[in-house]
């Protein structure tokens, strides 16, 4: 049985930051467009997360037999954080987990191995997340370009829209864009060297996938091929003798270069439109190329899929906060301010993450009521009935009870409070959560919240990850609509649809 | 054995106290020496007279063990002990010295509390990174506190006004009081103009941090006019200590507009001291003031008022030095700031030189039953005791 998509999912930060806006910073040239970028409390992990959550909406996360995560920016060097997506995901423990790192076509790579495992009869179904936050040098043109993102997919032998036809690959030793461990910045291949490379291998890589697929090239209905500039893929389509209008947006003019997960977020934005039978062609780049043919199986799944999947939806509110580059630089630490830590345990990390990673509760057979976090004894003064508890899956949307406004964090000032938020969840429990992506003094009792994963501290030298709230982050529009383009202050036609 | 309660079984014959606020030249010996030499003194003892102490202290940089004590004021070989329990620590203290004299184990005892915030010169309370779960969110004291307030303001109408009004109420008692940390007269612009530290609550809800120093001596009413010559010592009419979760907010039925803790040490309190209206028998009140919004919900919890009405009825004078129920006539936690383990004995040092007639600052007019009150931790640890006059 071939392999094939059967769900997609993204995510992309709530924040965006003009390019004309760091032209000024620095005096440079402006050039139009925004580009994407994560919170001080997000990293490619938690992007993961919310993109892995958005591709299973709807669907059992019991019923996946593998999470392989792509990045070129994973928070460890040593240690997986597949295995931190996992158990956020809450899924099930017999598991493979593989991080694909080190290599901008880590996704498509990633896409290859799951499609062989899964047509080898090792296993039904795999989630793919390719995310990435890459760290440009401030004032130079990485800066312009890089932007953060994640998109998943989901692939199974069963229930495809999509089936993955063919796939090919290729290697090229070549110093393009890199980055050793103890460096904090992208660098920067010579001149105009590393384009010549990318023409090289996607052209060899896309005439390797017609010889061994058979597929006439002028009659692909898209084309996902990698960019690291907004011209390169139509260039690089138009050299291989595919049809310009098929020739994908990679989104750079919104978003940037989303690296790792760029070729991936082109598939999914450019699924609004669909025919049965279309042949879609992705082109992974980086240390060498991937090619992947895949063919529309269902048009009307795969459109549908689009309607309930909430994360590549940039909306009207996020239009509103763009936020400023000073912000921007702040959040990637380039002022270089002391992290916030607090006192941590790797043991208790673990032994606790039914809780702080799963996300559940327990209901008190006793009285009934459901609580956070996974109590032995009831909560609740009017019970507090003993080892009466079963552990429940709690839902990640509520509304806010009370709330704070705090300005202290850990014995500092801060000037923009953390409001700290107690919430009633949909279908009981009461938790508190810190509140991220948010314009603190709009936050009122009775505020809709919705959960997400992040980043709450760097105690002990780890990451300490956790959840936050966040206003509930609706598609704008109709449940139609495909979403309505920011208001970035860059020209209307510079847009893609849908994104 | 039958439970037969602290009512009449304790007599305070010695009350001491140190200046409160920023200390810098002194240590949490000079503090612990400033307090208890005031006491034994008041009481007409020998230090070596004391038979046991306990101190109240919340951070472990302020001191651990009962060596503390017994290093502070260098009186060893005798049980001493370190008692915690967040902002009743020092009130603690108290309740197990009070066991003490009450079982007939001991009849010369001494309860004090001290704490020394200021050499951890920070932004709010110190130690917030070191506390509590490693990945769960903690807020801020203020911030805890400010929950309240943000829902009061939301089902009551209450107003950062009327919160300004218990600090401006509480620095015009302080300022009389020559051991209180600020002296100066506040108004409700000054009040409501101040920075935020946890919106709605502004510099001036919020207590300092200070250093500080409390102390008691305790004997049994029978031996009390021995050392009190005069007759004009205090006796201890109930103590009750009540405790909820340290993490209100994971409870669903939890109000944010009352505190429970406080309502159940109230409770059993009054059921001790035999008080069936503490509006008309408690004569003044010194009561967690750590946030203007916990004076007001103090005051409801403790029976003071209709629920609902606190702001009403300050506005109106009720809670005043010469109102019907004095509240913090000492200018409270506002003034004198919160040296944690020390102010529930500051308190009862208060309380027992108001029931007197030998305030240091505001004299209250011919009280009776005087109640001290703390609030700790998210409304966790609440301690009430009740002082009044020898039968």
């Amino acid at each position: 049985m071939k392999a094939g998509i059967v769900s997609y999912g993204a995510y992309i930060p709530k924040s965006l930051v003009r390019r004309e806006d760091i032209a000024k910073a620095w005096d440079f040239p402006s050039i139009p467009g925004t580009k994407a970028v994560a919170n001080a409390d997000e990293d490619s992990l938690t992007m993961a997360v919310e993109a892995g959550a958005d591709c299973l909406k709807g669907i059992d996360e019991k019923t996946v037999d593998g999470v392989f995560f792509a990045s070129t920016t994973s928070p460890f060097v040593e240690k997986t954080a597949s295995s931190i997506i996992a158990k956020a995901l809450d899924m099930r423990e017999d598991l493979i987990t593989i991080d694909f790192t080190n290599s901008l076509k880590g996704g498509t790579s990633a896409l290859i191995s799951a499609t062989d495992m899964i047509e080898a009869g090792k296993a039904k179904t795999i989630l793919i997340i390719a995310s990435d936050m890459r760290n440009p040098e401030p004032a130079t043109m990485y800066e312009y370009a890089f932007g953060d993102a994640a998109a998943a997919l989901l692939v199974s032998s069963e229930n495809r829209v999509m089936e993955i036809v063919d796939h090919v690959s290729r290697t090229e030793d070549l110093i393009g864009p890199w980055r050793r461990a103890q460096d904090d910045f992208v660098r920067q291949c010579a001149g105009k060297y590393d384009d010549l490379a990318l023409a090289n291998n996607v052209s060899k890589v896309i005439k390797a996938i017609a010889a061994k697929s058979g597929v006439d090239l002028g009659k692909l209905g898209k084309a996902c091929i990698y960019g690291g500039d907004p011209r390169a893929p139509a260039k690089l389509g138009k050299a291989a003798g595919i049809p310009p209008k098929a020739v994908c947006d990679i989104l750079f003019q919104i978003l940037g270069n989303t690296g790792t997960a760029q070729v991936f977020m082109t598939l999914i934005a450019s699924l609004k439109k669909v025919k049965d039978d279309e042949q879609i062609l992705l082109v992974g780049y980086g240390d060498g190329a991937d090619a992947i043919l895949m063919k529309v199986l269902d048009k009307q799944k795969t459109k549908d899929l689009k309607r309930s999947r909430r994360g590549y939806m940039i909306n009207s509110a996020t239009a509103e906060a763009v936020d400023v580059y000073t912000k921007y630089i702040t959040y990637r630490n380039a002022l270089k301010k002391e992290p916030f830590k607090r006192r941590t345990s790797t043991v208790s990390n673990h032994r606790e993450g039914s809780f702080i990673l799963r996300m559940h509760g327990v209901r008190c057979k006793a009285c009934g009521m459901v609580q956070y976090p996974m109590w032995r004894s009831c909560i609740e003064p009017k019970c507090q009935a003993t080892d009466q508890m079963e552990e429940v899956k709690l839902q990640k949307r509520g509304k806010i009870f009370t709330l704070i406004l705090d300005h202290l964090e850990g014995g500092n000032y801060c000037e923009t409070p953390i409001p700290r938020c107690v919430i009633d969840l949909d279908g009981g429990g009461r938790i508190l959560l810190n509140m991220t992506d948010c314009v603190p003094k709009e936050v009122k009792i009775g505020m809709e919240v919705e959960m997400t994963f992040r980043k709450v501290h760097d105690g002990g030298e780890f990451p300490n990850y956790y959840f936050k709230c966040r206003p509930v982050r609706e598609r704008a529009g109709s449940e139609d609509d495909e979403g309505t383009a920011p208001n970035t202050g860059a020209p209307a036609a510079a847009m893609p649809e849908a994104m | 054995m039958t439970r037969t309660g602290i009512k009449d079984r304790v007599a305070i014959i010695g009350a001491g106290y140190t200046k409160f606020g920023e200390r810098w030249d002194k240590g949490v010996e000079d503090l612990l020496v400033e307090a208890c030499v005031d006491s034994f003194k008041d009481a007409g003892i020998k230090k070596t007279d004391i038979q046991a102490g306990w101190c109240g202290i919340q951070y472990w940089f302020t001191g651990l063990s009962g060596g503390t004590l017994a290093d502070g004021i260098k009186l060893y070989g005798i049980p001493m002990t370190h008692v915690e329990n967040y902002c009743a620590s020092g009130m603690d203290a108290f309740r197990n010295a009070c066991y003490a004299v009450a079982s007939g184990v001991n009849d010369l005892v001494l309860a004090c509390g001290v704490e020394k915030l200021l050499d951890q010169t920070g932004t709010g309370l110190p130690g917030f990174t070191e506390l509590g779960h490693p990945i769960l969110p903690l807020p801020s004291a203020p911030a805890m506190f400010g929950m309240a307030a943000t829902r009061c303001f939301h089902e009551y109408g209450w107003t950062k006004e009327d919160l300004a009004r218990v600090a401006v109420k509480n620095h015009a008692n302080g300022q009389a009081h020559p051991k209180a940390h600020f002296r100066n007269p506040v108004s409700i612009d000054e009040v409501m103009r101040a920075p935020m530290i946890a919106d709605p609550l502004g510099r001036y809800d919020c207590c300092a941090m200070s250093d500080g120093s409390a102390a008691l001596v305790l004997t049994t009413p029978e031996l009390a006019p021995s050392y009190v010559k005069n007759g004009n010592y205090v006796v201890v009419k109930a103590n009750a200590i009540s405790v909820y979760s340290n993490t209100p907010w994971y409870v669903p039925s939890f109000p944010f507009t009352n505190f429970w803790s406080t309502q159940e040490a109230a409770r059993l309190a009054y059921k001790e001291a035999g008080v069936t209206d503490p509006r008309k028998e408690i004569s003044f009140a010194e009561v967690h003031d750590c946030f203007t919004i916990t004076e007001l919900v103090d005051c409801e919890d403790l029976g003071f008022c209709d629920r609902g009405k606190a702001p009403e009825e300050l506005k109106n004078g009720t809670f005043n030095w010469d109102g019907r129920t004095p509240v913090n006539p000492s200018g409270g936690l506002k003034c004198f700031g919160h040296p944690i383990g020390a102010t529930g004995c500051r308190m009862l040092v208060e309380i027992t030189k108001q029931l007197r007639g030998i305030a240091d600052g505001k004299q209250v007019k011919d009280p009776q039953l005087g109640l001290a009150h703390n609030l700790g931790g998210a409304f966790t640890v609440a301690a009430v005791t009740i002082l009044g006059k020898p039968k």
